[in-house]
Order: structure tokens, then sequence, then C-alpha cells
């Protein structure tokens, strides 16, 4: 009976708790809060992050230039992810005051707002992404404004000449059908060219503080125009830096060019089949704490730990050799063009070729191709810089497996119950198994 | 060799023994008799260190069973009432088994010797499963003297064994006596455990209430020997003339036959009896002298509660008319 | 506790063991679970060659990862059963009575079976890494120095499931009780984490309001999950493998530790559990 009662308040308590869970997440009010929202560099280009009142770490690469700007919105909890989100549409207000970097409790640096814009050119984003501060920025976005009302004014003109011109061929075409001229190439009139597309992107002049600092441990607190300190502006700031440089490879087949996989570690082997040729492509990666990384990307990330490490492409490695060893052999082969054709036919492929341009328009993937010819090779590679020497971490082991053999595994996993079998027929054979009756 | 001190067993509020005081020497068998729930189990258990006593302590040569408990566990031997066996090992096995976790030296000879006097040679390749109980019980003893205990601890020994068998084991069983083993044979078979014991001691209640030899057993509960006796006839002046003698506490008549319970320690009725039949001119056709057996005073004791055995054992040679 | 009765005791647990191991292979229940669980490694294994075959490139650290940790749970999970039953089926019969009345104790019966069943998985393990090689050499696959750690986990592994086992046995003294409440356990613990994982997926897909019910149950399941985690063998076992993949040796320290640590304190309390209970039934 007791047990019952017990049991019953248990499911009774558990109900209640349940419900006041919904009703806290249905009835949850959006509040203004203040909340710091940046612009971190992440060792290739520039993000943005948002930093909730309750997240008291941010973590921010070192030696780099990012931004953190103050400001009051409103928050909400959003469930679908376990995240305090920013309402930015609602209200999006700049704090005025002081941003305070303080280490072992002591202010090492007092940073004032600045002026910043963030540029890139659309066509390599990755390798011209810049961050202009202060006067620069007022000066890169000038000439931003400038490059886009040059660039709407050119294409204007051009918009103008091409009217200009189409009108022109049109009289030109109707005196020649209308006269039955005989025309050589010349005789048309000449199209305008078109000015190059604008490439350049900027954000707007925006506005922030300034982070550029060596690795350590911080403290950052908001100072206000009044002397005190913003309620939950006070943060830890870590500044951190790659832990080591590695090579990493992206890896894919002939027979499936366009999925490619990336080969991070040295531990990580190259599984194949026979008769296939692996691609590989080197690109120079960092090691970050996982922590540090991925929570400088989102301070409410839940998953990552501290005592693993993560691996992040950096850039393109080129003037690459790669020693192959083979079955005792070894060659070095160097980057090699190579061209996707077609299979003409019904047949649905394509052959990778190598690349000729007396022949062949574009280059499809420059790689270092290896060929799997038979089953059980091992084939191990390292790179090697231009002058022959190896370079560290890029060894890697490329198997072919032996799938004819897997007859054997199932060969194997039968042989404990024969062994069973014989075990009993032997123990059967040692000890009597009968009912005395005496 | 084993002795035990004012050993008491609490569970909660019932006490399973009570302030038990026991020894037992070399070479002597005990019989530790009591009914059902009287306390014996819990007793054998703490004897063998298995159960931890409330108070008092239990003595193996000397050294306490609680500190000392595995070299103690060594010297002592148990036949449990019911036989619990590995099924699936052969007896060979099973015995090997025991003697390897006792060290004992020797050990397939010893269990040779076993098997060959328990008549259990022939079958010692067989899996104990297919043991009758008879031959299970058997195995016991096997297991419990393989090590050659000094104490042999026999909870119901003779229970489930046929008359043969029980003679082999008797034979046995005297034979480790007179080598110097120590016997506790708990029993309900009380004329098979009066072969074999010197002293009886009988729990009841958790309260071991006497403890004797047989003789001093009987004489404690004011049981007597008597004569039986059956003659052509006789008359009521005639039986009267019995009843008179001066060493005939008691008598009982049924048609012609008489019992007469006569004082222990009396010897010179045999003359006056004779006399007395010459007297009377009376044809005997049966003359017996006859002691009470165990079952009987066991019967006796366990049918009054520790008091009324108490005020017997105080009036111990009073006439019971 | 002095040195002799310390050497009594390892000897009664050494006999014990023996005949615990002896009276394992005299039946075909262990070699028929190793066959099922290599039969199983084996298709797992030649899944990922197939699936290599037809993808024709497969990365991968350690190809012999997924086979083997179920392999080791098939077994560890086989002798955790056996050795609850047979324990429970000594106080049922009241052979572990019998016991007790000889140079043997509650410790050295419980560490009697203990051993016997590492022993037994130790050979198992044996089996195992042979099969591995073979495997590793037949196939042309890589042979990792991380797979040693992997063997010596799932012997962590094992030995805390059979702790559990001991346990259950020791708490119950039933054969029905002990297996009816070790499975339900088994089954909490592997269906916490695999319903944690199928709802966390299901929300990402068919949730689209943030008052959706199955938030709350995601949730409850995510906080269980995450209590779970420091004391199913399983989640520390795979703590402990990845950990040793990604040479996190802190982590993986720490894991292996931790199993210890349970072991020990699982092992204490089915020792004061027997001794508590006493030889027999009240």
């Amino acid at each position: 009976m007791k047990k019952k009662n017990t049991f019953r308040w248990s499911i009774s308590l558990l109900i209640i708790i349940l419900l006041l869970t919904i009703v806290v997440q249905v009835f949850a009010v959006d509040t203004d809060e203040f909340v710091y929202a940046g612009n971190y560099y992440n060792g290739i280009t520039y993000s943005s992050n948002f930093i909730p009142p309750k997240t008291n770490a941010i973590y921010l690469l070192a030696n780099e230039d990012s931004i953190l700007s103050a400001r009051l919105t409103e928050t909400y909890y959003w469930p679908l992810t376990n995240e305090i989100k920013a309402s930015w549409d609602k209200q999006n207000e700049p704090v005025q005051g002081q941003l305070e970097i303080l280490q072992n409790g002591q202010i090492i640096s007092v940073l004032e707002r600045t002026n910043y814009t963030i540029q890139y050119d659309a066509n390599d984003m990755f390798g011209t992404i810049e961050l202009y501060v202060g006067e620069e920025a007022i000066a890169s976005r000038i000439a931003f404004e400038q490059a886009q009302l040059d660039y709407r004014e050119a294409l204007q003109a051009y918009n103008e000449a091409y009217n200009e011109y189409e009108a022109a061929l049109t009289a030109f075409m109707d005196k020649v059908r209308e006269e039955n001229l005989t025309v050589s190439e010349e005789d048309f009139p000449t199209e305008p060219q078109k000015s190059e597309d604008m490439s350049l992107y900027s954000t707007n002049l925006l506005q922030g503080f300034l982070i550029n600092l060596p690795v350590g441990n911080y403290t950052i607190q908001f100072r206000l125009p009044d002397g005190s300190i913003q309620e939950n502006s006070k943060k830890e700031l870590t500044i951190f830096e790659a832990i080591q440089d590695g090579i990493g490879y992206t890896v894919f087949s002939k027979d499936r060019w366009t999925i490619d996989e990336s080969n991070e570690e040295e531990s990580q082997i190259i599984y194949t089949t026979k008769e296939n040729t692996i691609f590989l492509q080197p690109y120079h990666q960092k090691q970050y704490n996982e922590l540090y990384y991925l929570r400088m990307a989102d301070p409410q990330e839940t998953s990552a730990r501290k005592d693993r490490a993560i691996w992040m492409p950096f850039s393109d490695l080129t003037d690459l050799n790669l020693l192959i060893s083979n079955n005792k052999t070894e060659s070095t082969i160097s980057e090699t063009d190579y061209y996707v054709q077609q299979t003409k036919g019904y047949t649905l492929g394509y052959d990778i070729l190598k690349f000729d341009p007396e022949t062949m328009d574009t280059i499809s993937f420059s790689a270092y191709g290896i060929d799997a010819s038979y089953a059980g090779q091992v084939i191990n590679i390292q790179a090697t810089d231009s002058e022959g020497n190896l370079l560290p971490s890029s060894a890697r082991e490329i198997r072919v497996i032996n799938i004819q053999r897997t007859w054997v595994v199932y060969v194997l996993a039968v042989l404990p119950i024969l062994l069973g079998i014989v075990f009993l027929y032997s123990r059967r054979k040692n000890v009597r198994n009968e009912k005395i009756i005496a | 060799m084993i002795e035990t001190k004012n050993l008491t067993k609490k569970f909660g509020n019932f006490t399973a023994v009570e302030n038990l005081s026991l020894s037992i020497d070399h070479g002597e068998s005990y019989g530790f008799l009591g009914p059902n729930g009287s306390g014996k189990t819990t007793t054998i258990l703490m004897l063998l260190g298995v159960l931890k006593p409330t108070s008092g302590e239990v003595k193996i040569e000397g050294q306490s069973v609680q500190t000392d408990s595995f070299n103690l566990k060594k010297k002592i031997g148990v036949v449990a009432e019911y036989q619990k066996y590995y099924d699936e090992m052969t007896a060979w096995e099973y015995i090997q088994f025991f003697a390897d976790l006792y060290e004992v030296a020797d050990k397939e000879a010893k269990a040779n010797l076993l098997f060959d006097r328990l008549g259990l040679e022939k079958w010692k390749n067989v899996l104990i499963k297919g043991y009758s109980t008879g031959m299970q019980k058997k195995l016991g003893f096997a297991r419990a003297l393989i090590h050659s205990p000094q104490l042999l601890i026999l909870d119901e020994p003779v229970s489930g064994l046929d008359p043969f068998s029980i003679t082999q084991v008797r034979e046995l069983l005297l034979d480790v006596k007179s080598k110097g083993c120590a016997l506790l044979i708990s029993s309900h078979i009380l004329s098979e455990i009066e072969k074999l014991v010197d002293r009886v001691g009988i729990i009841y209640k958790g309260n071991l209430i006497a403890q004797d030899t047989m003789q001093g057993l009987r004489h404690m509960v004011g049981q007597r020997n008597y004569l039986q006796l059956s003659f052509k006839t006789i008359n009521q002046a005639q039986i009267q003339n019995f009843a008179d003698l001066s060493f005939v506490k008691k008598i009982e008549t049924k048609s012609n036959q008489l019992k007469l319970f006569i004082d222990q320690d009396t010897e010179e009725y045999r003359a006056e009896i004779g006399q007395l039949i010459l007297k009377n001119d009376l044809v005997v056709l049966e003359l017996e002298k006859k002691e009470p057996n165990l079952e009987e005073t066991f019967i006796t004791i366990t049918e009054n509660n520790f008091k009324q055995i108490a005020d017997q054992v105080s009036s111990t040679g009073e006439k019971n008319e | 506790m002095n040195k002799q009765k310390m050497k009594q005791q390892m000897h009664a647990i050494l006999v014990l063991q023996k005949r615990m191991s002896q009276t394992r292979f005299w039946g075909v229940g262990i070699f028929l679970v190793m066959s099922i669980s290599f039969i199983i490694a084996s298709v797992l294994l030649i899944n990922q060659l197939n699936y290599t075959q037809t993808n024709t490139i497969l990365l991968e650290k350690e190809i012999m990862l997924i086979p083997l940790i179920i392999n080791a749970i098939l077994i560890a999970l086989y002798l955790s059963f056996s050795s609850m039953v047979q324990i429970a089926r000594e106080y049922e019969q009241g052979t572990y009575e019998l016991l007790l009345y000889g140079p043997m104790d509650e410790k050295t019966f419980l560490l009697g079976y203990f051993i016997s069943q590492i022993k037994i998985f130790l050979i198992c393990l044996l089996a195992t890494i042979l099969w591995t090689l073979i495997c590793i050499r037949q196939l042309n696959l890589a042979l990792q120095p991380e797979l040693f750690l992997i063997f010596l986990l799932s012997l962590l592994m094992t030995t805390q499931l059979i702790s559990f086992g001991i346990l259950f046995a020791s708490i119950s003294r039933n054969t029905r009780t002990s297996v009816i409440y070790f499975s339900l356990t088994m089954l909490f613990l592997a269906g916490i984490a695999l319903a944690d994982t199928i709802i966390s997926r299901l929300v990402t897909i068919t949730v689209s309001t943030a008052n959706d019910p199955l938030l709350i149950v995601r949730d409850v399941l995510a906080t269980i999950n995450s209590v779970i985690q420091w004391v199913s063998p399983f989640s520390l076992m795979v703590n402990a493998i990845n950990a040793a993949l990604d040479q996190v040796w802190s982590i993986f320290t720490f894991n292996s530790v931790l199993i210890l640590i349970e072991i020990i304190l699982l092992l204490s309390i089915s020792i004061w559990t027997i001794r508590r209970k006493g030889v027999r039934a009240a």
C-alpha cells in the first residue's frame, strides 16, 4: 500500500515538473539585455558571433585583430537548439562607454570605441578579406562607396552605350537590307565593352572595440560614461593560438572525383580498391583546442571539449612533391593538372585525363595522382618541399584492401564453435552420463 | 578439540541460541539433539565460523574460530543433511576440487581409498546428477573426510542410506573416531546416534538443557533400567510382593507381564528377585533387563519445558509411583 | 590482514576459479557466443569493406573498431549473465553454503567467480586478437597501436559488466530475479543512450515550434543520459576508446580509472551484501 502511494506521488511530481517546464518556456518574456557581439578572425576569415548575458567566457585568436561591440538588445530562449538568441531586428543599440581589459585583476588596457569595416573580394574571399579600423576604416568604406559609385556610373554608361550600339546595329542592318549591300565585319558598329563586375564586398561602417592580444587569460568589463561597470559585462577572455601546424589532404578517387574527403591525421589510413587512382590535394592546416575554437564561433556550444583538438584547413599548398614508397621502390611525383572528359555516347561517365593545353579547354583540377594497382598493396606517401626536405605530419598510408579474402573472416568466425564441439565430444567421452539405480 | 563458551545468537528480538557451552574432545563423539527450530543448525554454523555469534566464543584447539577461520575450517569436515552438488561434475572431479580447496597432499590416493570404502569406486567417473540419493550422501562423506578432519560435523548422517550403506558409513565413522577425530552428530534417527555417540547434548529453544553420557542422561531425567518378567500366571498379592522390594521404584503390569523399574546402582536385585520367584512358586517364561533407548530419553526431555526439566533434574532419585 | 590468511584466500580463489573456468569449457555456450560475436563482427567488417568497394575510398583510423567493440560487448554480456546465473544458483542450490563450511569466505567466493570470468574473457580476448591479426593480414588492413588499447578497454568493460552481474546475483540471490533486473538495467542503459540520439535527431527534423513536447522529452533524456554516462560500462568504454583514438590520454586515463573505481565499488558492495545476508535465507 505504502509502495503504491510512493509511486503515485513520484509520478505526480514528475508531471508537475514537466508542466512547470512547459509553462516557463511558453511564457518566457523577452527582455532587454546588455550583450557583446563580435567579428572574430578564425584564422581564415572573419565571422560574427553573439555572447549572451549569462555566458561568461569569450575566446579569440592571439595576435589577430578581432572586434567586440557592446550592444543593448532583446534576448530570448530558443528551445530547439537550447540557445539564447538576440532579436536584433527588434532592438540593436550600441552602448556608450569603454571596454577595459584586465589581467590578474589589474587593468592593462582601456579600449575606446572605433570604426571598423570588413572588406573582401568575392572572387577570392579567404585570400583578400581585410578588417579596417579607425581612419582606415572610414577611408576604406569611402573608397568602397566610391568604387560602387564608379561601378554604377560605368554600368550606366555601358547600358547607354549598349542601347546606342543596338540602335546603330538596327539602323545598319536596315540599311544593308534596303540597299542590298555587301558588308564586311569591319563595317558593323562596334559593340561597347562591359566593365568587370564589382566583386568587392564591404560591411557598413560599424563601431566596436578592437582586440589584438597575445596568448593569455584576461577579463573584460564595460565601463559606462558615469564610471560604473555595466551589469553582465564582466567576462573571461581567453586568447589562444594554434597548437600546431600540419598538412592535410583532400582525397578523392578516379571513379568519384566529385566526392572528396579530408584526411587530417597521419593515423587515418586511406583504404581503396585495386585498379583505382587516388588523387591527393595537400593543404596547410592548423590544430586548435576544440573548446576554444568552437566556442569562439559559438559561445553557447556544448559538445566541444577542452581536452580535445580540432584541425582546421588553412591554405592550399603548392610547390610540393610527394615521395611515394611502394613495395620497396621509391618515386617522387609532382602536382599534375587534370581534365575531366565526359564519355561520348549513351553511357554516362567520364575519363580523367592529364591536361593537354593544346587539345583541352580548362583544367578541371590539379592533384597528385597515385595508382593503386593490386590487392594487398601498401603505398606510403610523404610530402617534400621544393628542396626535397620531408615535411612533418605529411606522411599517409594507402592500403588496397583484399576483398577476395573475406571468406577467411567467416571461416575463422566458425572455428570457436567447432572447437566447442570437439571439447564437448571429448568431455562426453571421458565422463559417464548415466543414471545409477543402486 | 572444540569448545564453546556462553555462545549466544540473536536475530533481532529472537534468541536462536542462548549461553550454549559445550566441549568435545579428540576421539569423542557427541550427539547433538533437538527438535526442528531448536537452534542446532545455528549452533553448527557458529561452530563453522560461518555465522558470527552475538556473544560468547567458539574455540577449536584453543583458537577462536573468528580470528583464524581458514586454518580452523580446514580441521573440520561437514556432512550436511541435504547434499548439494555441482551436477556437471563427476564424483571424482568433485572430490578433487574439494581436495584442492583443502590443500590435501596425496589427494588421489585418499580419494581412491574413500571411494573404495564407501563403495563408489565403480561410479567415480559418472556425473553426480546420475547418482542416487544414497550415493550422493556417501559422496558427501567422502568430501567431508578427504582432508582428514579433526572434527566431523554430521547432520542427519544416515538419512537416505540403505541398511548396508549405514553399516559402511558407521564403520567408517568409528574408524575415523578411533584415529582421534571428534564427531558431532546431529540427528533425528536416535537409535543410530546411540550406536555412535559417547555423550549427548540436548538443545531446546536455544538452550542446552541436558548434556551427559547416555547413562547419565537417563539418570538425570529419572528414567530407570527395568526388568521385564513374563509369568505363566501371577496374582495381585504376588505382584505386591515384587512392588515391596526396596530397589523397585515403580512397577507396571500387563496381564502376566511385569515391568520392574529398578535403582540403577543396585546390583543385588538378581538374588532377591530369584528368591521371590521361588518363594511364590512362579513359572517364568521370560526375564530380561532393559534400558530405555535414546529416543525415549529425547522425547521425555523435549516434551517438557526447560523449567520442568530443571525440576526433574533436581528431584532425581525420587520414586515415581 | 595477516600474510598467511591472504595466502589461503588467494589459494581458495585460485581453486574456485579453476573449477569455474574448467566447467565453462565443458559446455558449448562460450564457444557458441564467440562464434556468434565473430560472425557479427565479420559482417560489420565486411560491410565496411564493401562500402570501400562501392565508394572506392574509405578514410578510417581504426577499421576494426566497431566490429571489435560489438564483439567485446557480446562476450562481456554473456560472461556477466552467466556468472550472475551461476552465483545465484550457488545460493539457490545451497552449494554456496557448503563452500563456506570449508576454507573460504564471502570475499574469496565472489572473487573466485570474478577471476574465473576474467580468465575466460582473457582466453576469448586472445582468440579475438588472433582473429583480428589474421583479418588484418588477410584483408590488408592497417595494424594500429591503438588497437591494443581497445583490447585493454574491452577487458575493463567486461570486468565492469561482470561486477554488475555479481552485484545483481548477490542482491537478489535468485536466478530469475537477477536475470530480469540485470536485463532491464542493461536495456535501460543502452536504451536511454539510443533514445537520446534518436529524439535529438527527430527534434532537428520534425520540431518547428518552441512548445513541442518532444523538446521536453529530449531535454529529460539528455539529462538522464548525462548522468548515466558516468556509470554505464558502454559509455565509459566508448569515451575511453574515442580518447585513445584522438590520443587524448587524460580522458583515456580518467575513464579507465573511473571504470576501475566502479569495479572495486561494485565488488565491495557485493561482498558487503552477501556478508549481510548470511549463508542462507532467514
